[in-house]
């Protein structure tokens, strides 16, 4: 399988530019001395809490966020304002939550908007397609995390025109059963629809989160949600396992065994590769060309900017964390912890990240960074090699199949 | 004072029937010691004696004590209490004619009470019994006589009733000693000589001795030389308890109390050894020295390995008052730097470990404890007590173990499960034999190896705190015991092995094996844990290998969280002791060495 991916989102009418021809955007990787490309937006407003969430968010009813969410997104305006020229133009942007669909479309168009006047994504005018003054292409990857709940077809359209590119659709399951477990909004049919409705609106790069592990479910279920996100052609899934231990409390000892857990990501590989779905990280498939490049970025190890309540930030080796209080960011957007990461950090934050990609981790890379570990570190190599663990192609290291359940392990081994 | 008028008696009981009052009051009715100044048991001095109710030195007291116009002088030998120090307890009684047999009203004849009276008996003391605690409310005064009288044939009008708490019956005990037991004999006018039955350490003027005069007398600024050894010193300090030490220049025959002669080292004085003129040794030394051995071994370790040390200082210390103690530095994987200890018994063991946490604020770690081996071949015989010292199985050697005496009473309920864990231990009958309808004394003969690991507390745990036990030394004796090595992932790990009988080996091992395989984490391959005498494998159980350990969701802001979740991971491994490819946790060589029968 090629370890490359090549990139090609956009499947807009741009003009003077053929929509057939793939864009392919180099990723320039990995140097903490190069300014920031990636911009990560926190959205931190949910109309319910889900139990197994981790991410930081204000739940409250829809009506009542309406004029505090249009004073946030001024409010990330300020915070972006912040680190002009530290970041020169963006090649991607990614709106996570908290739930970002409940935002109002408007709010990223002007959001969008006052970017691209700073920073440059490409904005450009096209061909409008909906009852809208302007309608937005961008070059770059503008992703956008939505609940199956409460989205419409206009309101897709709109994120299209003000130029959204990709959406991630919070599905977890097609399984009425297991939404209701999880503490979903929506129901299977919801879901479904969300995803269509989704490829109506002319998005031609979407994603679909799968949950396994839900307790009182089985393998053969998850993979049945599989097949159902094969069937809706999406590009990409995320399949995230409940873990025993970063879920304990939302599991309370009902989760999956181990073998289950084993098997289950096994056939999960197996179904979505013969599906054409490349495994290009851990927990992320993709058709060829539509990996996330956001989270590449992360996993490469590359500068990124967060804005919102705990969102972070890398700039030349230190690592911003936001507050984790939304009064808090709307006094104060600028007061964040500091964190310098030392080159033994840095080394151990390549190994953990980049062994997480099938492309591996460039050992030329890790080497720029610290010294590499040296001697015991190629006999660590050597011994995880011989375990079966680890392959060497060239100079990327990577997890084998086996090595992959055993991710933490490795990484620990190595640190 | 005239041998006629003094009387050496000591007293001995079981632990907790009240010797220690007693001894208080004695004092008082001496008028040695003012009430108003008293602590609770003035003889017992240490802080731990007093908490654990055992009195762990012996002292001894002088007291006045005034009848029909005759002034007597009473030696009141205090002894220690328990079953370790019955060595100690007998030279206790070698400086004695008599002793008071103290009995609990409320629970009646124990194990100890049978084997100081047998002691006594031996020696040929004359033995007064006394029976105390009559004022509690559960005190059953008729059955113990009834004991006393069925099981030691004592008379009805011999026995004595008391509560030393109270003060009740005191003077009539006192009034006892000096009628029925007989005065001391010894030569007055004959060459000196004396029985060491005891010490202590002064830090300003080195070892005090505590001495029975026997013959011939003791001055300041005599030439003394000890009979074993025959280094001689110069006595600078002769003096009395009272129960302070007080000087008085010189001791005459049949008297009772100290000398100081400037001696640096305790093992210059060992107890059972006889104090003479340096230049006129006597023919014939006093009866009955031995030298004291320990039987019993624990590695102590500090639990902080920069205490090491402060451990060795507070051993050199407590050797000053404790010749019993002996120690030699050693090194273990997983415990870093420590010492091998001898002890003469379990509680030994117990008190100084107490007394080294306490008095010296430590914090130790104690491996299981374990016992000698004598082992012969081809006409050579040595001493083993270290798995790692144990040699390899051959036909032609012959290994002994120490075989002990063990007495135990208990309530008749309890007795079946007590005989099934005697017999469990390797134990051979001996007699059975019921003290009244409810209480019963059990002999039998079993190997030291298998009382020192928690049968003490086993007995008292199946006999709700009833069942009491004492025991003697008997001989070494021909035993097949075995040396089992633990593999872990088919390396050998001398700090598991342990010595055993071969007939429990499988057991053993098998408890060893998978309590190992309870705390060795997984890793990412199945580790194989084997138990093997010689190259025969005689358990094993797998660690299952580790099959999923990973994160699903790791994005820009989770980096920093996950990692350092991994970095804990990363600090917990290098807790670990590496054996090869495994890692292994200090605890499992606590576990191992804590591994109870």
């Amino acid at each position: 399988m090629k370890k490359t991916y090549g990139t090609r989102n956009t499947g807009h009418r741009i003009r003077g530019q053929n929509m057939n021809r793939p864009t392919n955007y180099e990723l320039r990787t990995t140097s903490y001395e190069q300014s920031a490309q990636a911009l990560y937006v926190h959205i931190p407003f949910c109309r319910s809490k889900c139990g197994y969430c981790h991410f930081y968010s204000v739940a409250s009813s829809v009506e009542r966020q309406m004029s505090k969410v249009a004073l946030y997104f001024e409010q990330l305006k300020v915070e972006l304002a912040e680190y002009k020229g530290k970041a020169g133009s963006f090649s991607t942007i990614y709106f996570g939550g908290g739930t970002p669909s409940l935002a109002a479309s408007g709010l990223f168009f002007s959001f969008l908007e006052f970017v691209d006047r700073e920073f440059g994504i490409g904005l450009a005018a096209c061909e409008s397609r909906v009852r809208c003054p302007v309608s937005r292409v961008s070059e770059a990857e503008i992703s956008i995390e939505a609940n199956p709940e409460g989205i419409s077809l206009e309101y897709l359209k709109h994120l299209r025109a003000a130029g959204v590119n990709r959406i991630s659709i919070g599905c977890q399951s097609f399984i009425d059963g297991e939404l209701k477990t999880l503490g979903r909004r929506h129901n299977a049919a919801a879901g479904l629809g969300a995803v269509k409705l989704a490829r109506r609106a002319g998005f031609g790069n979407i994603n679909v989160d799968l949950m396994g592990g839900i307790p009182g479910t089985c393998v053969e279920d998850l993979l049945g949600n599989c097949e159902q996100a094969i069937a809706l052609g999406v590009e990409h899934i995320s399949i995230y396992l409940l873990d025993r231990k970063e879920d304990a409390a939302f599991l309370a000892g009902k989760g999956w065994e181990e073998e289950e857990e084993l098997r289950g990501l096994e056939m999960v590989r197996a179904v979505l590769v013969k599906a054409g779905y490349c495994n290009y990280e851990l927990s992320n498939y993709a058709r060829p060309g539509f990996a996330c490049r956001h989270n590449l970025v992360y996993w490469r190890g590359g500068d990124y900017i967060g804005l919102g309540p705990t969102a972070c930030s890398l700039l030349s080796g230190k690592r911003y964390k936001n507050q984790a209080s939304l009064r808090g960011y709307l006094d104060e957007p600028g007061k964040r912890e500091e964190e310098f990461l030392d080159s033994e950090t840095r080394r151990r934050e390549k190994i953990m990240l980049g062994l997480r990609l099938q492309e591996g981790l460039s050992l030329k890379e890790l080497s720029k960074v610290a010294d590499g570990g040296g001697r015991d570190f190629r006999r660590r190599v050597a011994r995880l090699e011989k375990l079966g663990l680890l392959a060497i192609e060239g100079h990327r290291l990577m997890l084998t199949a086996a090595g992959q359940p055993l991710a933490d392990r490795v990484m620990v081994e190595l640190f | 004072m005239e041998q006629k008028n003094i009387r050496n008696f000591s007293i001995v009981a079981h632990i907790d029937h009240g010797k220690s009052t007693l001894a208080d009051r004695f004092l008082e009715q001496a008028g040695t010691l003012d009430p108003r100044k008293k602590r609770d048991q003035l003889m017992d001095n240490m802080e731990l004696e007093r908490e654990r109710g055992i009195t762990i030195k012996a002292k001894a007291v002088r007291l006045v004590y005034a009848q029909a116009g005759r002034e007597y002088q009473l030696n009141l030998i205090d002894t220690p209490g328990h079953v370790d120090f019955s060595y100690e307890v007998s030279r206790s009684l070698k400086a004695c004619e008599g002793v008071l047999l103290l009995v609990d009203a409320t629970q009646g004849i124990e194990a100890q009470t049978l084997a100081h009276a047998y002691l006594s008996l031996e020696e040929d003391l004359d033995i007064i019994p006394v029976i105390n605690k009559i004022d509690m409310r559960n005190a059953d005064v008729g059955k113990v006589r009834s004991q006393l009288v069925k099981i030691f044939g004592f008379k009805e009008q011999e026995l004595i009733e008391t509560s030393a708490k109270q003060g009740d019956g005191v003077e009539a005990t006192m009034r006892a000693v000096v009628e029925r037991v007989r005065m001391p004999g010894g030569d007055a006018a004959g060459p000196l000589r004396a029985l060491v039955f005891d010490s202590s350490f002064d830090f300003f003027r080195g070892v005090v001795i505590f001495i029975r005069m026997v013959d011939g007398e003791i001055r300041e600024g005599q030439e003394i030389s000890f009979y074993s050894s025959g280094i001689s010193f110069k006595v600078d300090e002769v003096g009395i308890f009272t129960p302070e030490r007080k000087r008085i220049g010189r001791l005459a025959a049949g008297e009772v109390g100290y000398f100081i002669a400037g001696i640096k080292d305790p093992r210059q004085a060992q107890v059972g050894d006889t104090v003479c003129e340096a230049k006129q040794r006597p023919a014939e030394p006093l009866p009955g020295y031995r030298e004291i051995k320990p039987v019993v071994f624990c590695g102590l370790y500090p639990q902080a390995a920069e205490d090491y040390g402060k451990l060795k200082d507070a051993l050199d210390r407590l050797r000053l008052s404790d010749a019993a103690l002996s120690y030699q530095a050693e090194s273990s994987q997983a415990l870093s730097f420590g010492f091998r200890c001898g002890f003469l018994g379990k509680l030994h063991m117990e008190i100084t470990i107490e007394r080294l946490e306490r008095e010296h604020d430590l914090d130790l770690i104690a491996t299981t404890p374990s016992v000698i081996y004598k082992i012969t071949k081809g006409g050579k015989e040595w001493q083993v007590q270290n798995p790692a010292d144990f040699p390899e199985i051959s036909a032609d050697q012959e290994i002994h173990e120490l075989y002990i005496e063990i007495s135990v009473i208990t309530p008749v309920e309890y007795m079946s499960p007590i005989i099934d864990v005697l017999k469990d231990r390797r134990g051979t009958h001996r007699r059975t034999e019921f003290l009244d309808p409810e209480r019963v004394l059990l002999v039998y003969e079993v190997p030291l190896a298998e009382v020192v690991i928690d049968f003490y507390d086993r007995l008292k745990s199946m006999s709700r705190g009833y069942a009491s036990m004492d025991y003697t030394p008997l001989d070494y004796r021909l035993t097949q015991v075995v040396k089992v090595d633990i593999l872990i992932n088919k390396e050998r790990v001398e700090a598991f092995s342990f010595i055993c009988h071969r007939d429990k080996a499988r057991r053993r091992s098998k408890a060893m094996v998978e309590k190992l395989s309870e705390i060795i984490p997984r890793h990412m391959f199945a580790v194989p844990i084997q138990a093997a005498i010689g190259g025969e494998i005689i358990a094993r159980t797998n660690v299952k290998a580790m099959r999923k350990d990973v994160t699903s969701k790791c994005y820009g802001g989770d980096i920093t969280r996950k990692r350092k979740l991994l970095e804990r991971q990363k600090k917990g491994k290098k807790k670990m002791q590496s054996i090869g490819q495994v890692e292994v946790p200090k605890e499992a060589f606590l576990a191992a060495l804590k591994l109870e029968e």
